[in-house]
């Protein structure tokens, strides 16, 4: 690491994959996604729209900071995803990351998604963060 | 049975409560503490929207995050308070400029008004929490949290060990200092040393905070007493080793006797001498100030003994810590030339540290000059943080 460069964190790993609605493509549906900011307060939003084939994809989401900002804190970050398809508002995803690195969500792989519009959310622990979500990506969970 | 609990299973429970946020719906705070606490603790939806009325739940504050919660199967007839604040950063201003307001805590001691505040905030839950322990057959509390969450679950234990018949366990990884002497040995003897698990790496720096005369409990004044000291690399703190993560890692699977007893340095009645008496100069690093500390607390011990004065009354709160300070040890250096060396070699102990020559004659250390001494001592270590905060940023580690 140089002398000047920031120290970088992960919020939100890239993610893609495809959204559907009782076993349809939800094509043209519109992705929210809000993240906290770890070394400042307030949050980081970015949204798409899914393709003819429901696919959605948005790029990983870092913090940084330089000299004199950095405390030491436990890192924690709420992260959400809102679908809005056929009129109706989806919350697919209330995640907390729990550690800095990319792709944590997904133990160290790329984070690619099955979102059922219509299923009951699955709550999951990964890396000793939590998501309570909508969406299915093959990962471990954490052991008890 | 009255039991402890593991050390693994104590970390995990006060890492866990980190999965609580502000955004969480109740549906998905359910859905959280059922998968990190669930198998262990009651955790049922009308827990957490009882929360507002009393007993166990969710504890939210604008200052404070936690859980009450009672046990099951393993755990029956155990009650659990598990803490964090709400900042995702230990804040700045008080790290590197002690803010040093001081009120009383449930036993009427001095503590850091920071935490008693935020301790406040959450204690007409508490209270409400403690009407449920006799239909509940509680026979065991464990108070739990890391960094600021340790500093008010030492708060939450002292307050329910003077509200129930129950002597709380209490379990704190990082914590920072929460109270002065007498709170630490008003604490220690209410509570027991036994049942105080406080582990700390040593070179992170929120144990080192706030600076003296804020001091740890359990109060080491006798070699019996024990902490969980755990040797951490480098003699200069790194922000990482605050981390619960480091926690977890460090803690592995050991028990509580192998996480004993880990450290080299023996702050006894005579190790404190020698080290006021080596001439050796002094660098201003994390081993020295914990010797500083120890040091300043049995010199000052010793000044009020000789005056027939004690602790809880040396410190009230309307002096300034430094002035009142200072005056003890002006005071001592009049008294029997024994304790008159103990604070002169402490004073040039503090000048060694701060780069100065330590040359101090015993007409030469006025009030002024003592306090003057202590002053520079705050600051010093004041923007010691901050440089170990800076150093890690920078290099990514401690230095």
């Amino acid at each position: 690491m140089s002398l000047f460069e920031p120290k970088k964190v992960c919020l939100f790993s890239a993610i893609s994959g495809v959204i559907t609605l009782n076993g349809e493509p939800a094509k043209g549906a519109h992705v929210k996604r809000i993240v906290e900011k770890f070394y400042s307060s307030g949050h980081n939003t970015d949204e798409t729209m899914t393709d003819d084939n429901g696919y959605f994809e948005l790029p990983a989401v870092f913090d940084q900071s330089f000299l004199g900002k950095f405390l030491p804190g436990e890192f924690a970050i709420p992260q959400q995803v809102f679908v809005t398809y056929g009129g109706e508002e989806y919350k697919v995803w209330a995640g907390v990351k729990r550690t800095k690195d990319e792709n944590s969500e997904a133990r160290g792989n790329e984070l690619v998604v099955q979102c059922k519009l219509d299923s009951e959310p699955q709550a999951i622990a990964v890396d000793r963060g939590f998501y309570y979500t909508q969406c299915s990506w093959g990962v471990e969970t954490d052991e008890d | 049975m009255d039991s402890i609990l593991e050390p693994r299973d104590a970390a995990k429970f006060a890492d866990n409560v980190y999965i609580l946020v502000e955004t969480q719906l109740p549906e998905e705070l359910l859905a959280a503490l059922n998968l990190f606490y669930g198998t262990k603790m009651d955790i049922s939806a009308e827990n957490i929207t009882s929360a507002k009325t009393g007993g166990p739940g969710f504890i939210k504050s604008t200052t404070a995050f936690g859980l009450m919660a009672f046990g099951k199967g393993a755990y029956e007839g155990h009650a659990f308070v598990i803490l964090r604040g709400t900042k995702k950063t230990f804040p700045a201003d008080w790290l590197t400029n002690f803010n040093l307001a001081t009120s009383r805590s449930t036993r009427g001691q001095l503590v850091h008004d920071g935490f008693n505040q935020a301790f406040l905030s959450m204690r007409a839950q508490l209270k409400a929490f403690i009407t449920g322990f006799a239909g509940r057959g509680v026979r065991t509390v464990h108070c739990i949290g890391h960094s600021l969450g340790g500093g008010l679950a030492t708060l939450c234990a002292e307050f329910l060990e003077a509200n129930t018949t129950l002597k709380p366990y209490l379990y704190t990884f990082g914590a920072p200092r929460v109270g002065m002497a007498p709170f630490a040995t008003s604490l220690t003897n209410s509570l027991s040393y036994e049942r105080m698990y406080r582990i700390y790496h040593r070179t992170d720096i929120v144990p080192c905070v706030p600076f003296w005369p804020f001091v740890h409990a359990p109060l080491q004044e006798k070699e019996e007493v024990y902490d969980y000291f755990q040797p951490s690399p480098g003699s200069f703190p790194a922000v990482e080793m605050h981390d619960m993560a480091e926690y977890l890692k460090t803690i592995g699977k050991q028990g509580w006797s192998e996480l004993r007893g880990k450290r080299d340095e023996h702050f006894g009645e005579q190790g404190i001498n020698r080290w006021l008496n080596d001439k050796a100069s002094v660098s201003f690093h994390v081993t020295n100030l914990e010797w500083l500390d120890k040091a300043i607390s049995y010199v000052v011990g010793k000044c009020l003994k000789a005056m027939g004065m004690a602790m809880s009354n040396a410190f009230s709160a309307t002096f300034t810590l430094m002035d009142r300070l200072a005056y003890i040890l002006r005071k001592g250096i009049n008294l029997a030339t024994a304790i008159s060396d103990l604070v002169l070699n402490l004073i040039r102990k503090m000048m060694s540290m701060l780069g100065m020559k330590p040359i101090l004659e015993k007409a030469d250390a006025t009030h002024a000059f003592i306090t003057r001494i202590f002053q520079q001592m705050s600051a010093r270590v004041g923007a010691y943080c901050q440089r170990a905060l800076d150093s890690v940023l920078v290099n990514g580690q401690g230095m």
